[in-house]
């Protein structure tokens, strides 16, 4: 299970060596800061005013296509950000193409489903008899929740806006194309000064200065285990009054239809030519190719995710040591910590020499995606792993089951609900990386995010169109994803039901 | 527990995959290049077959990333040769050792100029040429009566307010080349103002050459709202060849007297274990086989003389009479200071 930590200390390590000395007394360097800075907290509060109204309803309610809706909201998040960029800076008015507005807007878009996925699951699980009784009592709806809902919601609200904000911090491809130059983020300064102004030792300085943030932010806003917690996902209400559930149901396609927004675009855009419907731009063999390369990277990537992600959760949820816990929580964190292009050089710098001379190994790439899926797999595992009571365990071994047969009939059958979520997740954010594994060097393998960067960096409408469709089978392969592990979820339930 | 199998099975799957991979390494040269190289599959197959030496291409990202990673990398190179150093980034490479010297005898089919650039280290090997130019979008300026800027000095007049989009040439290679267009054109101390003059006549700058010529430009996919874009000189037959539908002109012209010229170069890297191959890579890299096949893959200028060049190539590609050049150590020792002084004029 350390297997993974040498790679990471090689890669803190590289970091350092670059000078760090550089002290940030520049008064642009400042400025960007405080832009990145800001822009972060806004975009993290706009997510969580559309994601929590989107967690509630469709963690709490049960209603038609429920399922299917929540599979959407997964989609943006695992797009390649420059897509999204792209997408949206197309749909903008002409006035609004950049600047601060677009970038949040982005943000928002792209980071819902981190809301959705980390509250909604807890909300999932909220009893309900609390708020049962405070109604009774005669609570109005309001303080209902005021009082009892966000009190125990409260650990995961602030775990999934920590999450947000790093994401908005260290954001890349959406800021290049939608900040535009006048308002650099620390990352892509951090890419200026390493690959345009060849100036190492001020790039690191500011990758650490962004990793001190980001880890301030993430040790704000880790929380112990919540409590109040029921061990089964409860069944979704449903809503007795008509008008209500309607409500509900609008609700939620709004926010499925603004998800699919730009992907519905941008598909018509891939089959729409001046002579009429195309499906030319769905041909190209290249295309195929590389969503098979994709594919099968992705799986790797997966199963890489899931075998260490599985191993440092239980080593979280089992030790007792809180100290020890954090640790661990820190240190599977530090793939969406450091910043892409500080990972990208550490591969780069860390597996050059012999015995250890990777570098354009077709298989660095499944190993960097899973690195960069790792802190999901860790965040999604590790609470469903502390929450299985440990007298369940005790008891199993007092009736003389052995410690393997206590793992597979109690641990495993409530672990497979968050191993399947996490396994799309790892799945998913390897078919869109573009960060760090952008930075490796590469052979002819090309997976389908190289292919439309790719492509969108020549001339040519065609070239554009294939780039589009691109993004439309990523996004497709997304949702297909998402909706499997909805549908089939139900299934394992019931089979590993003890 | 299946999982832990099925994982671990995969590492050991994974690192036996690379024992194999060590075993057939001899033979073969290792060419690194840019993302954007993108030559006819199986172009190498030729080289293959009369050497018996197999090429492995690996991307390495833009321009710039494969500079810094090389120069990271010096002396213990990610492959044999290296694609795509251009003049703007040359001195910094040389400096930095990053080559093992050496030059084509190929370059006799070569002109004057482009060998000049190579001297006088001769640390690597001219391969293709290109340049940098606006681009206009031709829909636009007929439809609304107005004749296309015909210079530099015409950009910022004010009948052409509010239209051209360019790129910030500290994250973008065709916005340094134009920044540099300015300065070889304006003078050490005539660009800044010209460049406030652009500023305030509405010229807008964006990240790097996608933004600007898919989103903002009007003559292209993104049917953006400026008609003026810097690009290159061979997009406009790069819109025929990739035309969605098919096209017979293309929807875009260039302003001749607005280009800067690039040269492109490929080098041994130093460390390569395989140095006497990769000098025949290179050689190949300069034949007239490889050197036609660049027009309409790369969209550049081949650099031997013997190449042929397709027609669609010819007819549309604009070869600028007098491009502005720069004497590439002239840029490495201005580069920050030129880039800075434009960020403060042109961005704050």
């Amino acid at each position: 299970m350390f297997v993974l930590w040498p790679t990471l200390v090689v890669l803190s390590k590289s970091i350092d060596r670059a000078s760090l000395f550089h002290v940030l007394s520049n008064s642009q360097l400042r400025q960007m800061l405080w832009f990145t800075t800001w822009q972060a907290v806004l975009s993290t509060i706009g997510t969580l005013a559309i994601g929590l109204p989107a967690a509630l309803v469709l963690s709490r309610y049960s209603f038609k296509l429920r399922q299917m809706i929540r599979a959407l909201t997964f989609v943006p998040f695992v797009l390649p950000t420059i897509v999204v960029g792209i997408a949206f800076a197309s749909l903008a008015p002409t006035h609004y193409k950049s600047g601060p507005l677009p970038l949040i807007l982005a943000h928002i878009y792209l980071n819902i489903a981190v809301v959705v996925r980390i509250v909604g699951n807890r909300w999932e699980k909220l009893p309900t008899a609390f708020n049962e009784s405070a109604s009774l009592l005669g609570a109005r709806p309001f303080t209902n929740f005021r009082t009892i809902t966000f009190p125990l919601l409260r650990n995961s609200i602030i775990g999934a806006s920590g999450i947000v904000f790093v994401f908005c911090f260290s954001t890349y491809g959406a800021a290049r194309v939608l900040a535009g130059p006048r308002f650099p983020t620390i990352e892509t300064e951090i890419y200026r000064y390493a690959f345009y102004i060849g100036n190492m030792s001020q790039a690191s300085a500011l990758v650490v200065w962004q990793l001190l943030v980001i880890l301030l932010v993430l040790a704000l806003t880790y929380r112990q285990k919540n409590i109040f917690l029921s061990q089964r996902t409860l069944t979704p209400l449903s809503c007795e009054r008509r008008n209500k559930r309607l409500a509900y149901f609008v609700c939620s396609s709004l926010v499925a239809l603004v998800t699919l927004l730009p992907i519905v675009i941008l598909f018509f855009s891939s089959v729409h030519s001046t002579q009429g419907f195309t499906l030319s731009h769905w041909q190209a063999g290249e295309l195929w190719t590389s969503f098979l390369t994709s594919l099968s990277i992705a799986l790797v990537a997966t199963l890489l995710a899931l075998f260490f992600g599985c191993s440092s959760a239980f080593a979280i949820a089992y030790s007792t040591q809180v100290k020890y816990q954090r640790m661990m929580q820190s240190l599977t964190s530090l793939p969406i910590v450091i910043s892409a292009v500080a990972l990208g050089l550490g591969y780069l710098l860390a597996f050059r020499s012999s015995p250890m001379n990777w570098r354009g190994s077709f298989w660095l790439l499944p190993i960097a995606h899973s690195a960069v899926a790792l802190p999901f797999v860790v965040r999604i595992i590790t609470p469903a792993a502390q929450e299985i009571q440990p007298e369940l365990r005790e008891n199993a071994l007092l009736l003389g089951a052995n410690p393997w047969k206590v793992w597979t009939s109690i641990d495993l059958p409530c672990l497979l609900r968050p191993i399947a979520v996490a396994a799309s997740f790892a799945f998913s954010i390897s078919l869109g990386e573009f960060g760090a594994s952008s930075l490796l060097t590469r052979n002819g393998h090309q997976t389908l995010a190289m292919r439309i960067g790719q492509l969108l960096s020549r001339p040519g409408e065609l070239l554009q169109k294939q780039a589009i469709a691109s993004s439309c089978l990523l996004a497709f392969s997304c949702i297909a994803i998402a909706l499997t592990v909805e549908y089939a979820m139900p299934l394992i339930r019931h089979k590993g039901k003890l | 527990m299946k999982k832990y199998i099925v994982s671990l099975l995969c590492v050991v799957a994974v690192f036996s995959g690379c024992a194999d991979n060590k075993v057939q390494a001899t033979k073969k040269l290792t060419l690194l290049a840019y993302d954007s190289f993108t030559p006819t599959k199986g172009i190498f197959s030729e080289f293959t077959k009369k050497t018996g030496i197999s090429v492995d291409v690996v991307l390495g990202g833009d321009t710039g990333q494969l500079i810094s990673k090389a120069i990271l990398t010096s002396g213990n190179p990610e492959g044999d040769v290296l694609w795509g150093v251009d003049n703007t980034f040359l001195t910094r490479a040389i400096n930095e050792k990053i080559f093992a010297p050496y030059t084509s005898p190929l370059t006799k089919n070569m002109a004057a100029d482009v060998i000049e650039l190579t001297q006088p280290e001769g640390a690597v090997t001219p391969v293709d040429s290109g340049d940098v130019c606006v681009n206009y979008d031709k829909k636009w300026f007929s439809e609304h009566n107005i004749t296309p800027p015909q210079s530099l000095a015409d950009l910022a007049l004010p009948s052409y307010k509010d239209l051209l989009v360019v790129q910030n040439p500290a994250s973008s290679s065709p916005g340094l080349a134009f920044l540099l267009s300015t300065i070889s054109s304006f003078g050490e101390n005539g660009w800044q103002s010209y460049w406030k003059k652009l500023r305030a006549n509405g010229a807008k700058v964006v990240d790097g050459w996608t933004e600007a010529y898919t989103i903002e430009f009007s003559g292209s996919s993104g049917k953006g709202a400026r008609p003026l874009v810097v690009s290159y000189a061979s997009s406009p037959p790069a819109e025929v060849v990739f035309s969605d539908p098919p096209v017979s002109k293309p929807p875009t012209g260039v302003i001749n007297t607005t280009c800067f010229h690039q040269v492109e170069f490929a080098g041994i890297l130093r460390g390569s274990k395989n140095e006497k191959a990769a000098k025949l890579l290179v050689d190949y890299l300069a034949s007239t086989t490889f050197q036609s096949d660049l027009p309409l893959t790369l969209f550049v200028n081949p650099v031997n003389k013997s190449a042929t060049i397709p027609d669609v190539f010819t007819s549309f590609a604009a070869r600028p009479a007098k491009p502005y050049t720069m004497d590439p150590d002239v840029i490495e020792k201005n580069r920050s200071t030129w880039v800075d002084t434009w960020s403060s004029i042109a961005l704050r």
